[in-house]
C-alpha cells in the first residue's frame, strides 16, 4: 500500500494537473470544487442523470434540521458551471490505463436523446409525454419484412357505469379530402352520430351540425388515403400527439371538479393510440370504449390522455402493467420515459428511458421532440466514448440503502405501510411524492403513531451485513422530529439497539428530540403483521424488562443501513482496487484516502459509513492527497475565470430593475401566491421585468437570470427567495457574469421569513411578501455600484499545534508547494499520539510518529517552531501576521496567507473512582502503556473492568460523547485477550458506540468471551467501591436481569478527551468555540474544517474527538481547503467595506473602541481610518459615528431609508 | 424421475391421507417413488427434545439407507425434513463424529412444496387438471420446520416463501396475501398447554380470515392438525379447514372431491366441496 505517489522516476515530464472524479454526490462534488478553486482541471463522471447523489435525496439534515435542497444547491449549480470541472453526467468510466501522474481514462455517455447545450430544461416534453408504464412492445418485424399492424382477437368492452356522454367541447373539425378519399365507407360506419353522409362511390361527406368531434371517422379512415383531415388544431402543427395533448389540457381544466369516470366519447384515446401509438387497440362503440385487449401495448397513454379518468390501464389490457416509477422519489410516484431527475437538479435536462419510451422501441409517437421549442431531442444519439488525461483519480461512487426485503420478518414490499427511511426522506420532503405531506403510502392516511426499526440491515450477521452503518440513529431522530414538525399530531417512537449518537452535539439533538416527545424504545422489532383490513401494523418486542410487548402503528419506518452497489463493486474491480469483504475499498490507518492502486484515492462512504459532514471532510482530504503529486503542474490546463466589462450605467439611462420572485417548490409557492407579488412587482416604479422561476437557483434559472438582464437591460435585479447568507453570493456572482456591477442587487427573503413562519395565513404572507419584495426594490433602487480590490496572497501557510494533525497538515502544504510554518507549544511534536501506543490495525504508533517527524523535521518548505506560541495575530486572509514567541523569549512575525488550527486535545482525568490515588484504577491510555510494556505472565488471570463514559455523557464532568472510547476499549480489551486468553474482562457501557467497521471488532471481542455489560447511570447505575484493600462494582446485569458483583485487579476508566487550552489563541484569531471548548466550524454540515472567519481552518481534535485516522484524513481535508486561497496570486476582497469621509470626523476614538475587530485607527492626517482589507463589514462603527461621517456601501443610511420609507408606502 | 420416498410417522397415521395424495400426484406425473427400506423415526419430537444423540442418530440411520439408492429424497412432513437435513449437514461436516466412515452423496433432500414448485414440475402439471379452483380465496401457510433455520433447511426465502403461492396459482385458486404464513402454529405445545394453543391458532386462523381466504393450505402434518383442531368453538370466526397443498392438486387432477376425503377433516371443507359440486351442477346443467 503506497498512498504517496512519487512523481516519475526517470521521466522529467510533469504530471497531468487534472483529477478524474467519479461520483457526483456531495463527495465528488466537493472534491471537484477543491480541486478546481486549487487550479486542477476536473472531469467529474456521474452515472445518474444529474449530480446531487443520496444528499439531494434527502430533506432535511442532523444535527442543524438544515433543509438538505437549499444547502446542497448552490454546491450544485457552482459544480454545473464552474469552467474548470467538466461534467459527464448519464456516463460511466469504461476503462483506465497508465499510472500515478498519468493516467488515461476512457468514458462513456450513455445516450441521453436530449442535447445538454441546446436544452433549456423547461420540462415542457416531459410534461407531453403520453406513456406512464413500461410497455409490453410488440415484436419487431422480421429483417426484411413490412411492418404490418396486429389486429386483435380478443376484445373488451370498457362501458363505466353509465353510457357516453357526448361533448362538443373543444371540438375539432374535421372534413373529407375529396381528392384523396377512395369512397370506402370506413368513415361512415364508424361514426356514431349519424354526422357521415355516404353512398357507394361517392365522396363522404361531414355533416359538421352533427358532429362532435370524436375523430371516430379519422381513425377509421384507412392509413393509405389519409383522407380525413383535422383543421386549426391548437399544436396539430407539431404533431397530433402534440395536439392530443393541448385539447386533453383544456377539457382536463373544463372537467376538474365536476364528475369523474363517465366517457364524454372527446375520441383522444382512439386517437392517440392508432395515431400516435400506431396500435389501434382502441375504438369507439354505442355503450364505450372497445379495447383489443391482446395487442395493447400498455404505454398507458390512453389512460393519461384521459381527460375525465374513464380509462384504468388494467382494462385496456391482458398483460400486467408494469408502471414506470421514478427512482428519485424512491419509486412512491410515476415518472415519464422522458425525464428530469429532479426538479433542482444539475444539469436540469431530462433523459429519455430506452426501456419504456416508444419512439425509440417501436418509432412511433415522437410527441416530444415535435413539441421541443429549441430541437433538442434526437432519437437518434448513441453512447460516445471519451479519453481524458489525468494525473490522478478520487473514487467516490457512494452508496446505496440496504434491500429490507432481505429481512422478510418486517413485510416490506408486502406490507404497504412499512416503508424505508430514504423513502421517508421522500415523503418529508417538499419536492418530494406527497410534497411534503406525511401519508401513508397505503391508503394517504395521515399516520398518528410511526415506528422506527434501526439496524435493517446493520449490525446483522445474517444477512452479512456486521457493520455499523453510522448514520441510522441519527437519521432516525430527525425524521422523527421532522415528521413532528410536519404534524404535531404523530407520535414517533424509535426501536433501537444502541443509540450511537457519537458525533458532534449528537447527544443534544436527541435530547431535544426526546424534548420533542420522540419516544426511544430499547428493543429489537421481532416481528411485523399487517392488518390487511385497516392496514395497520402490529409490531412485537420483548422490552427491557424482559416483557413480550405488541404494539399498533399505523406506518413503520425501517432504518435501512447502507451498503456498496455491486455495480461499484464491479467498477472497483476494473480500477484494481483492493475491497474488504462487505466491498467497502480498504485503506490504510495512516493514509486514509489512499487505495491499494496508487494514484487512485478515495473519499466518502464506500470507504465505509459516514454522515455528510464526514464525507465532505474526506472529499477535500481526497482531493488533496490527489493533487499534491500533481502540484508542479498546477494551473498548467485549467481556464481562468475572464468576467465580462462592466457595464457602465449611464446615469441619464433611468432605472431598469428586474424582480425574481421564487417559488422555491413549494416552499413558498404553496403558502405565498407568487404570481400575484409578481405581477405586484411589475408595478413598483423602475420595475421593467418581473417573473416566478420554480427554483431561482437551478442551473437554469440563473442562465436565464442572465439573458434577462442582458434582453432587458437590467440595471438593478431583486431576487424574492430564500436567505441572503446562503444565495446572495450565487446570485451576485451572476450579475457579474452578466456584466452588471454585483451591488446592483437586492434579496428579499420571502421564505424562511415568510412562508415557513405563516403557512396558516396565505393571505397575509402574501401580502407580507409583496412588501418585502417592494423594500428591496427600493433598496436596489438606492444601489450604488461598489468597486472590489484585488490584493496579492501570501502562499504560506501557518500552523498551529505540532500533533499527528498539524505534522500531516504541515507536510501535506508542503507537497503542495507551499512553505509552512508550524508552532508548537511543546518541546517536542507528536501531541496526544505520544500517549498512545498502537493504531486500530495493531502497528505500533511512535514508528509512525517517528517517520513523520522526521519527514516534518527533513522539509525544507516547513519550519518549525517547538516550545513557542503565538500571541500576537493580525492581517487578513492572504495577508496574516502573527507574532510567536519562542524559547529564547525573543519573537518573530510570521507571515502567511491563511492559518490552520491543530491545537488538540487530551485525555481527561476526572478525579472520579480514586483515579489518580489508587494504582488500581487507571485510564484507557494508561492501560494500553501498561499492556504495551508487559512481560512476563503476572497478567494471565488477571481481572479488568473497563467502565465507559467514566466522566463522559455527564453534565458534571464532560457533557458530551468522545466518540473513540467504545472503540478504544474494544481494541485494549481484544489486545489483553490476545495476549492473556485467560483474562476477564468486563465492560460496563451505556451505548456501544462502535460505529462503522468497528463493529466488526467489537462482535469480534464478544465472541471471544469479552463481556459486556450494559449500565444506565438512572435507571441501573454502577456501584463502584475502590479502596487501597481491592475494589468492589455491582450493577444489574440486564442481559439476566440480576446484580452482579466484580472484584477486579484493574478498574480502567474510558474518560473521554478534553480539548488543550486555547482560549487565548481563539479569541487572537476571534473564532468562536463551543461551550466544550472545541472550535466551532463554518457550518456543521458543508464546512466541516472552515473556520468562521474567511482564511482560518482547523483540523484534529482542536474540533471535537476523532481517532488518529479521522485526524490525519481531517488535516488533509484542512490544507485543501487552505490550497484553495493559497494558491491563488491574488484575491479580490468585498466591496461592502466602511469608509471613513474625513471632512467630518472629529477624531472621537468612538469607531475605534466600537469597532470588535480592532481595525480603525487615526492616521496621520489626524482622522479616523479603516483598513478595508481587515474590515468585516459589520457596521457597528457606521451606526455609532456621531457625526455620521462612515459610510457602508449597501447599507448607507440613503439604503436604510430607501427601505424604511417604502415599507409604509403603500 | 425416481426419488427415494420418506413418509415419517405422521403420514402412516394422522396424515394418511396426505401420504396417499403425495403418491397419487407424484404417479400422475410420472415420478416413481421409492420407499426408503426399513426407514425408521427421524428423530423429530420426543427424540430430538429428549436428547440430541439420539435426535441425530435416528436420521442418520434413515440417511445411510438413503445413500444406497443415491437418489434425491422427498420428504412430505416439514418435522422429518427438518432432522434429515440436520443430520445430513451435520454428516457432511464430520462423518467420523457420528463413526460414518465417508459421507459424500450427490443426493438433495426435498420438502414437498419447494419440489412442487420448481419450474418444470409446474411445467409438467399443466394439462393434467381437470378442474381448475378459480374462486378459492386461500392463505398459504408454512408454519416454521420447512423454513427455519435456514441454515439447516437451506430455504431462500424463509420469512417470506412463495412455493405454496405459486402451485395455487396454476389451480387457478387465489392466494390470499397474509401476514401469518410462518408463524408458529403451537406444534410442540399442542398436548400439554392447549390454551397457548388455541392462542396461537386463533391469531393465525383470525390473520387468514381479515386477508379474505376462506381456506389454508399447509405443506406441514403437524400444522395441518393443530390448526383445524385447536380452533375455538367460542369464537364467531368461520371455522377455516386447512388443506394438504397435495389433496388440492390430486382434486384438481382428478375433478373430484371424494366424500371419504372430505371426512378426513375435523373442520368442515365443504368451500371446496362446494366448487366442485357446483362445476358438476353446471356440467348437468349445459348438458
Amino acid at each position: 500500500m503506497t498512498g504517496i505517489v512519487q512523481t516519475m522516476s526517470g521521466n522529467n515530464q510533469p504530471p497531468t494537473a487534472a483529477v478524474l472524479v467519479i461520483g457526483g454526490g456531495i463527495s465528488g462534488m466537493q472534491s471537484s470544487l477543491d480541486l478546481a478553486n486549487a487550479g486542477m482541471k476536473v472531469y467529474l463522471v456521474e452515472s445518474s442523470p444529474a449530480i446531487g447523489g443520496k444528499m439531494a435525496q434527502l430533506d432535511k439534515t442532523f444535527p442543524t434540521n438544515d433543509c438538505s435542497m437549499c444547502i446542497v444547491s448552490p454546491k450544485l449549480v457552482e459544480v454545473g458551471r464552474h469552467r474548470n470541472i467538466k461534467l459527464f453526467t448519464h456516463s460511466e468510466v469504461k476503462s483506465l490505463t497508465g499510472d500515478a501522474g498519468r493516467f488515461t481514462a476512457t468514458l462513456v455517455r450513455h445516450a441521453r436523446y436530449v442535447d445538454v447545450g441546446a436544452c433549456t430544461g423547461c420540462g415542457l416534453c416531459e410534461i407531453v409525454c403520453p406513456v406512464t408504464q413500461i410497455s409490453h412492445f410488440p415484436a419487431p418485424p422480421a429483417e426484411g419484412e413490412k411492418k404490418t399492424r396486429a389486429r386483435g382477437k380478443e376484445k373488451k368492452l370498457i362501458s363505466g357505469r353509465q353510457s357516453p356522454q357526448p361533448t362538443r367541447s373543444q371540438k375539432w373539425n374535421f372534413s373529407v379530402d375529396n381528392s384523396l378519399c377512395s369512397m370506402c365507407g370506413g368513415c361512415f360506419k364508424a361514426c356514431l352520430h349519424g354526422a357521415v353522409t355516404w353512398e357507394k362511390k361517392q365522396v363522404a361527406v361531414i355533416d359538421q351540425e352533427k358532429c362532435t368531434g370524436c375523430g371516430a371517422c379519422f381513425v377509421a379512415c384507412p392509413e393509405k388515403f389519409k383522407a380525413i383531415t383535422i383543421e386549426q388544431a391548437a399544436d396539430l402543427d407539431k404533431s397530433v400527439g402534440a395536439a392530443v395533448h393541448a385539447r386533453s389540457q383544456l377539457l382536463k381544466k373544463e372537467y376538474q371538479g365536476k364528475e369523474q369516470g363517465v366517457c364524454i366519447r372527446c375520441g383522444l384515446c382512439v386517437i392517440t393510440c392508432d395515431k400516435v401509438m400506431n396500435i389501434g387497440a382502441l375504438k369507439m362503440v354505442e355503450d364505450g370504449i372497445e379495447a383489443s385487449v391482446d395487442i395493447c401495448q400498455v404505454c398507458g397513454a390512453c389512460v393519461s390522455i384521459c381527460p375525465v379518468n374513464f380509462l384504468e390501464v388494467e382494462q385496456v389490457t391482458n398483460k400486467v402493467p408494469r408502471p414506470l416509477l421514478n427512482s428519485f422519489n424512491e419509486g412512491l410516484n410515476g415518472r415519464k420515459p422522458i425525464n428530469i431527475f429532479y426538479p433542482q437538479a444539475v444539469p436540469r435536462v431530462p433523459v429519455i428511458d430506452e426501456a419504456s419510451c416508444v419512439q425509440l422501441n417501436t418509432g412511433a409517437c415522437g410527441t416530444c421532440a415535435s413539441i421541443c421549442g429549441v430541437g433538442a431531442i434526437h432519437y437518434d444519439h448513441r453512447e460516445e466514448e471519451t479519453e481524458i488525461a489525468i494525473g490522478s483519480v478520487i473514487f467516490s461512487p457512494g452508496i446505496e440503502v440496504f434491500d429490507a426485503r432481505l429481512r422478510g420478518e418486517f413485510g416490506y414490499g408486502l406490507y404497504k405501510n412499512v416503508v424505508t427511511s430514504i423513502e421517508f426522506e421522500r415523503l418529508l420532503s417538499a419536492s418530494g411524492p406527497t410534497s411534503g405531506t406525511v401519508a401513508r403510502p397505503g391508503d394517504a392516511k395521515h399516520p398518528k403513531k410511526i415506528a422506527w426499526i434501526q439496524c435493517v440491515g446493520s449490525r446483522d450477521h445474517s444477512c452479512d451485513r456486521d457493520y455499523c452503518s453510522s448514520v441510522c440513529c441519527m437519521y432516525a431522530t430527525k425524521e422523527a422530529f421532522i415528521a413532528r414538525e410536519h404534524d404535531a399530531n404523530i407520535e414517533p417512537t424509535i426501536f433501537y439497539i444502541d443509540m450511537r449518537s457519537f458525533g458532534k452535539n449528537f447527544d443534544d439533538y436527541v435530547t431535544r428530540a426526546k424534548d420533542h416527545n420522540v419516544r426511544f424504545v430499547r428493543a429489537m422489532v421481532s416481528r411485523i403483521f399487517e392488518d390487511p383490513l385497516s392496514g395497520d401494523l402490529e409490531l412485537r418486542y420483548v422490552d427491557e424488562s424482559g416483557v413480550r410487548k405488541s404494539e399498533i402503528f399505523d406506518m413503520v419506518v425501517l432504518s435501512v443501513g447502507i451498503q456498496v452497489p455491486q455495480k461499484t463493486k464491479d467498477l472497483a474491480g476494473k480500477l484494481d482496487l483492493d475491497l474488504d469483504r462487505y466491498g467497502f475499498v480498504v485503506t490504510d490507518c495512516y493514509q486514509p484516502l489512499a487505495t491499494s492502486r496508487p494514484g487512485i484515492f478515495v473519499s466518502g462512504a464506500v470507504k465505509g459509513p459516514k454522515d455528510i459532514p464526514e464525507t465532505v471532510c474526506e472529499a477535500s482530504a481526497a482531493a488533496e492527497a490527489a493533487s499534491a503529486s500533481l502540484a508542479e503542474a498546477r494551473g498548467s490546463l485549467i481556464t481562468p475565470e475572464v468576467m465580462p466589462p462592466e457595464r457602465q450605467i449611464d446615469p441619464e439611462e433611468g432605472l431598469r430593475i428586474g424582480v425574481l420572485i421564487c417559488h422555491c417548490g413549494t416552499n413558498i409557492a404553496s403558502v405565498v401566491d407568487v404570481e400575484a407579488v409578481t405581477e405586484y412587482a411589475k408595478t413598483l416604479p423602475g420595475v421593467v421585468y418581473a417573473e416566478h422561476p420554480l427554483y431561482t437557483c437551478s442551473q437554469d434559472s440563473q442562465e436565464r437570470m442572465r439573458e434577462i438582464i442582458k434582453e432587458h437591460r437590467l440595471n438593478r435585479v431583486v431576487v424574492s427567495a430564500c436567505s441572503p447568507t446562503t444565495h446572495e453570493p450565487l446570485f451576485m456572482s451572476t450579475l457579474q457574469q452578466a456584466g452588471l456591477n454585483k451591488y446592483f442587487f437586492d434579496m428579499a427573503n420571502i421564505r424562511d421569513q415568510c412562508s415557513w413562519v405563516h403557512p396558516d395565513d396565505p393571505l397575509l404572507a402574501t401580502e407580507k411578501s409583496k412588501r418585502l419584495t417592494r423594500m428591496a426594490v427600493a433598496n436596489a433602487t438606492a444601489g450604488q455600484p461598489l468597486p472590489e480590490q484585488e490584493f496579492a496572497v501570501d502562499a504560506r501557510l501557518l500552523v498551529v499545534g505540532g500533533g499527528v494533525s498539524g505534522m500531516t497538515a504541515a507536510l501535506e502544504a508542503a507537497r503542495q508547494g507551499f512553505g509552512v510554518y508550524l508552532v508548537e507549544r511543546e518541546p517536542v511534536l507528536g501531541g496526544q499520539l505520544l500517549h498512545l501506543q498502537r493504531s486500530s490495525d495493531g502497528r505500533k504508533f511512535a514508528d509512525f510518529l517517528g517517520d513523520l517527524k522526521e519527514k516534518v523535521l527533513n522539509n525544507e518548505r516547513i519550519k518549525v517552531f517547538t516550545s513557542s506560541e503565538v500571541v500576537e495575530q493580525s492581517g487578513f486572509v492572504g495577508s496574516f501576521e502573527t507574532e510567536i514567541v519562542m524559547p529564547s523569549g525573543g519573537t518573530r512575525v510570521l507571515k502567511h496567507g491563511a492559518i490552520l488550527v491543530a491545537t488538540g486535545a487530551e485525555e481527561y482525568r476526572p478525579e472520579i473512582y480514586g483515579l489518580g490515588t489508587l494504582n488500581t484504577v487507571i485510564t484507557q491510555s494508561e492501560f494500553e502503556t501498561a499492556l504495551e510494556n508487559r512481560d512476563g505472565n503476572e497478567w494471565q488471570h488477571l481481572r479488568v473492568v473497563m467502565l465507559q463514559c467514566a466522566g463522559s455523557r455527564d453534565p458534571d464532568y464532560l457533557p458530551y460523547c468522545s466518540r473513540v472510547c467504545c472503540n478504544h476499549a474494544v481494541k485494549n480489551a481484544r489486545r489483553l485477550k490476545s495476549m492473556y486468553p485467560e483474562a476477564r474482562i468486563d465492560v460496563l457501557y451505556r451505548d456501544m458506540r462502535c460505529y462503522g467497521l468497528g463493529e466488526v471488532d467489537y462482535s469480534r471481542a464478544r465472541r471471544e468471551g469479552i463481556n459486556f455489560v450494559r449500565y444506565d447511570p438512572v435507571e441501573n447505575p454502577v456501584k463502584i467501591i475502590a479502596e487501597e484493600v481491592g475494589i468492589e462494582i455491582t450493577v444489574v446485569d440486564p442481559s439476566v436481569r440480576l446484580p452482579v458483583r466484580f472484584h477486579p485487579d484493574l478498574l480502567v476508566l474510558s474518560t473521554g478527551m478534553k480539548p488543550r487550552d486555547a482560549e487565548e489563541l481563539a479569541s487572537m484569531l476571534r473564532v468562536p468555540r463551543n461551550k466544550n471548548g472545541f472550535f466551532i466550524e463554518a457550518h456543521a454540515k458543508l464546512r466541516p474544517v472552515d473556520l468562521p472567519s474567511e482564511g482560518l481552518f482547523m483540523a484534529g481534535t482542536a474540533h471535537g474527538p476523532k481517532s488518529s485516522t479521522e485526524s490525519i484524513s481531517q488535516a488533509q481535508a484542512a490544507v485543501a481547503r487552505a490550497a484553495t486561497l493559497l494558491s491563488r496570486k491574488s484575491m479580490k476582497m468585498s466591496a461592502v467595506v466602511s469608509v471613513v469621509d474625513p471632512t467630518h470626523c472629529a477624531v472621537c476614538l468612538t469607531c475605534v473602541r466600537a469597532c470588535p475587530y480592532g481595525v480603525p485607527f487615526i492616521n496621520n492626517e489626524h482622522s479616523a481610518e479603516i483598513n478595508p482589507a481587515l474590515c468585516q463589514g459589520c457596521g457597528i462603527c457606521v451606526a455609532e459615528c456621531p457625526a455620521k461621517t462612515i459610510h457602508l456601501g449597501r447599507y448607507d443610511d440613503q439604503n436604510i431609508r430607501a427601505k424604511i420609507e417604502s415599507y409604509s408606502a403603500s | 424421475m425416481r426419488l427415494s420416498y420418506y413418509p415419517g410417522c405422521s403420514l402412516e397415521g394422522t396424515a394418511l391421507d396426505y401420504d396417499q395424495s403425495v403418491r397419487a400426484i407424484c404417479r400422475n406425473l410420472e415420478i416413481d417413488l421409492v420407499e426408503i427400506p426399513d426407514w425408521n423415526c427421524c428423530g423429530a419430537s420426543s427424540a430430538h427434545m429428549t436428547d440430541h444423540e439420539t435426535g441425530m442418530r435416528l436420521p442418520i440411520r434413515n440417511l445411510l439407507l438413503a445413500t444406497e439408492a443415491g437418489h434425491d429424497i422427498l420428504v412430505p412432513c416439514a418435522a422429518c425434513f427438518q432432522r434429515l437435513k440436520a443430520a445430513d449437514k451435520a454428516l457432511r461436516v464430520d462423518p467420523g463424529f457420528w463413526d460414518v466412515g465417508a459421507y459424500n452423496p450427490a443426493f438433495n433432500i426435498l420438502h414437498i412444496s419447494s419440489f412442487l414448485a420448481q419450474l418444470e414440475i409446474l411445467a409438467a402439471m399443466e394439462g393434467k387438471f381437470s378442474r381448475n379452483l378459480a374462486g378459492l380465496k386461500i392463505a398459504c401457510y408454512y408454519g416454521c420446520l420447512s423454513l427455519r433455520n435456514p441454515r439447516i433447511t437451506d430455504a431462500g426465502n424463509w420469512e417470506r416463501p412463495e412455493t405454496l403461492e405459486r402451485i395455487m396459482t396454476i389451480l387457478g385458486a387465489k392466494p390470499v396475501a397474509w401476514s401469518h404464513k410462518t408463524e408458529c402454529c403451537s406444534g410442540s405445545l399442542t398436548m400439554a398447554r392447549p390454551d397457548i394453543a388455541e392462542k396461537l391458532v386463533g391469531d393465525i386462523v383470525d390473520a387468514a380470515v381479515k386477508a379474505g381466504a376462506t381456506a389454508m393450505v399447509t405443506d406441514c402434518p403437524m400444522c395441518q392438525a393443530n390448526v383445524e383442531s385447536r380452533q375455538s368453538e367460542e369464537t364467531n370466526a368461520p371455522a377455516m379447514p386447512v388443506f394438504f397443498i397435495t389433496e388440492l392438486l390430486e382434486a384438481a387432477m382428478t375433478g373430484t372431491y371424494p366424500q371419504k376425503q372430505q371426512k378426513t377433516h375435523l373442520v368442515s371443507p365443504g368451500v371446496l366441496a362446494d366448487i366442485f359440486r357446483n362445476a358438476e351442477m353446471k356440467k348437468e346443467g349445459a348438458a
